[in-house]
């Protein structure tokens, strides 16, 4: 099958520094597939997730999405097939209620009302938000506010997802959940997932992990050729869980939390007790 | 925090509350234009009549307009007092000193100005209890369309409106998250002379509003991701309907309104 995606020699320029954010980066996504683009804070990853939209205007090298080269004229085009979600849930809440909001690409497309209106019905219901229609942003949880905004794109019928640190803001529970409704929406629209993630659990999920680091592509492999690189991970830009990080890093101030404390409450209360017992 | 927040909507059902926006705007707007235009005792008794049972068909208590109303209290009193001392020489003259005078004039005139006062913010507050800011905002924006054709961007305003009600309560709570890590930091809000006080802002407004300009640059990058070019080109998911209850109540101010101009003193 086709490319869905096609990447050659991008290059991108921040205006106002020296060195290229993304220098000469190639890759092809497969219909379908599922991709994890991990890397350091700074590594350039999101600014790549932003060239594949059009959002930022990059100058040398050539984006293809479902066959067509990505250039000014045809920007629109390309983000009929590309629904994105981007870190802030708050950021991308466009909306004064729950409706309005995953009404707002539609609205956007010109679809006629008469048709908006079960359209945002049965994106609300894929995401199991119907009960919230009405509801202001404000009133909902941030895990609730990014499963309005993959309503606002199940409701336009992309082709392509890219989740750009879409669920580095939302507590653990809230991350398994929003990944649950990832696959299941992948599966219900065949979709094709681009993941951009320091989370572990997101890149393990996926069918091959892109290591962005500088701005340059280091790596291309399975997440199982990736997992076995084991200490070698953090350098790449993975998260470890916050929990195994302040331990690691309480160990090496010669403190050592006990080892069956697994949660972040857990850990709060261990804290606490040690430091009133001081 | 809570209590500077404009459009405190009272959620309850009634009839006022059902009411099209537009139509309440437009009876506000006349209302209030009335109200000035209003000079004799009937056209006077009509309005309060007017408001009084436009309160009583919204089944809120009383005691959120008096509510309303404490926060001008000052001002009202001060515009009374300013115009019994300073009123034209007019009736009988109560007290004089030098060029301050109560006469009977001032008296009435300065009573006319509370009526007028008062009546107009229990009618603003009628409208911000029964119409939810977005409703007003949607109900302001359609009112505004024939302005299309002498080229002012009313899509655009609509749509800034709506964004700008939409971040006031992540604002607050983001002032409040900030208010609090500056507390902690010790800073004291609210406590010293008034150059103190402004000066304890800085440290809020300064994060503020560097906060609000990320969120509408992330704001930006979204509503482009998501397909918009401009305000102009776009369908409309929230629409208003007029009911026939809009203009049976529009039927029934307009003879009021018809009352008032006939009793005024022309």
């Amino acid at each position: 099958m086709d490319n869905i995606i096609e990447v050659k020699q991008l290059t991108y320029r921040y205006s106002d520094q020296e060195r290229p954010a993304l220098s000469d980066i190639n890759f092809t996504v497969q219909p379908g597939e599922w991709l994890a683009i991990v890397g350091h804070n700074g590594s350039g990853k999101s600014t790549l997730a932003k060239c594949l939209d059009g959002l930022l205007p990059f100058s040398e090298g050539t984006v293809t999405v479902g066959g067509t080269t990505l250039t000014e004229e045809t920007v629109w085009t390309v983000r009929e097939q590309i629904g994105m979600i981007f870190q802030n849930p708050d950021n991308q809440f466009v909306g004064a209620t729950v409706e309005d909001d995953v009404a707002f690409g539609l609205e956007n497309r010109q679809v006629p009302r008469d048709e908006m209106i079960p359209r945002v019905q049965a994106a609300l219901d894929e995401v199991g938000m119907a009960d919230f229609a009405q509801r202001q942003p404000s009133s909902l949880s941030g895990g609730q506010k990014q499963r309005v905004a993959l309503a606002g794109i199940v409701a336009i019928t992309p082709d392509i997802l890219i989740l750009d640190e879409a669920t580095s803001m939302l507590d653990p529970l809230g991350r398994t959940a929003m990944l649950k409704l990832v696959r299941q929406l992948r599966h219900d629209q065949d979709l094709t997932v681009i993941s951009i993630t320091h989370d572990i659990n997101e890149a393990a999920g996926a069918d091959r992990i892109l290591v962005i680091d500088d701005g340059k592509l280091v790596e291309e492999a399975s997440p199982q050729e990736i997992f076995s690189k084991g200490d070698q991970l953090i350098a790449l830009g993975l998260d470890i869980p916050f929990v195994a990080k302040l331990k690691a890093a309480l160990k090496t101030r010669g403190i050592v939390p006990p080892a069956d404390y697994q949660t972040t409450t857990e850990m709060e209360d261990w804290l606490w007790r040690s430091l009133s017992n001081t | 925090m809570s209590s500077i927040l404009f459009g405190r909507y009272l959620p309850l059902d009634s009839v006022v509350h059902r009411l099209d926006p537009r139509a309440k705007l437009l009876l506000s707007f006349f209302y209030i234009v009335l109200v000035f235009m209003a000079n004799s005792l009937w056209s006077y008794v009509i309005l309060v009549a007017m408001t009084l049972g436009a309160i009583l068909a919204s089944k809120i208590n009383l005691g959120f307009f008096l509510k309303g109303i404490r926060p001008l209290l000052w001002l009202i009193i001060f515009t009374v007092i300013v115009q019994m001392l300073f009123s034209p020489v007019g009736g009988h003259t109560y007290f004089h000193w030098a060029f301050l005078r109560i006469t009977t004039l001032g008296i009435i005139t300065a009573g006319i100005i509370a009526v007028r006062f008062l009546l107009i913010i229990m009618t603003s507050t009628l409208l911000t209890l029964t119409t939810q800011p977005l409703d007003i905002a949607t109900g302001l924006a359609s009112l505004m369309k024939p302005l299309r054709w002498v080229k002012v961007p009313v899509d655009t305003l609509a749509m800034m409106l709506s964004i700008a009600l939409r971040f006031v309560p992540t604002l607050m709570d983001e002032a409040v998250k900030i208010m609090n890590a500056q507390r902690a930091r010790g800073v004291d809000f609210g406590e010293g002379n008034l150059f103190k006080q402004a000066h304890s802002l800085i440290p809020l407004m300064i994060p503020l509003f560097m906060s609000a300009f990320n969120r509408a640059e992330d704001l930006s990058i979204a509503m482009e991701a998501r397909g918009y070019q401009d305000s102009e080109h776009r369908s409309q998911y929230r629409i208003l309907t007029w009911h026939r209850r809009d203009t049976i109540t529009w039927l029934i101010f307009a003879i009021g309104f018809a009352a008032i101009l006939v009793f005024r003193r022309w």
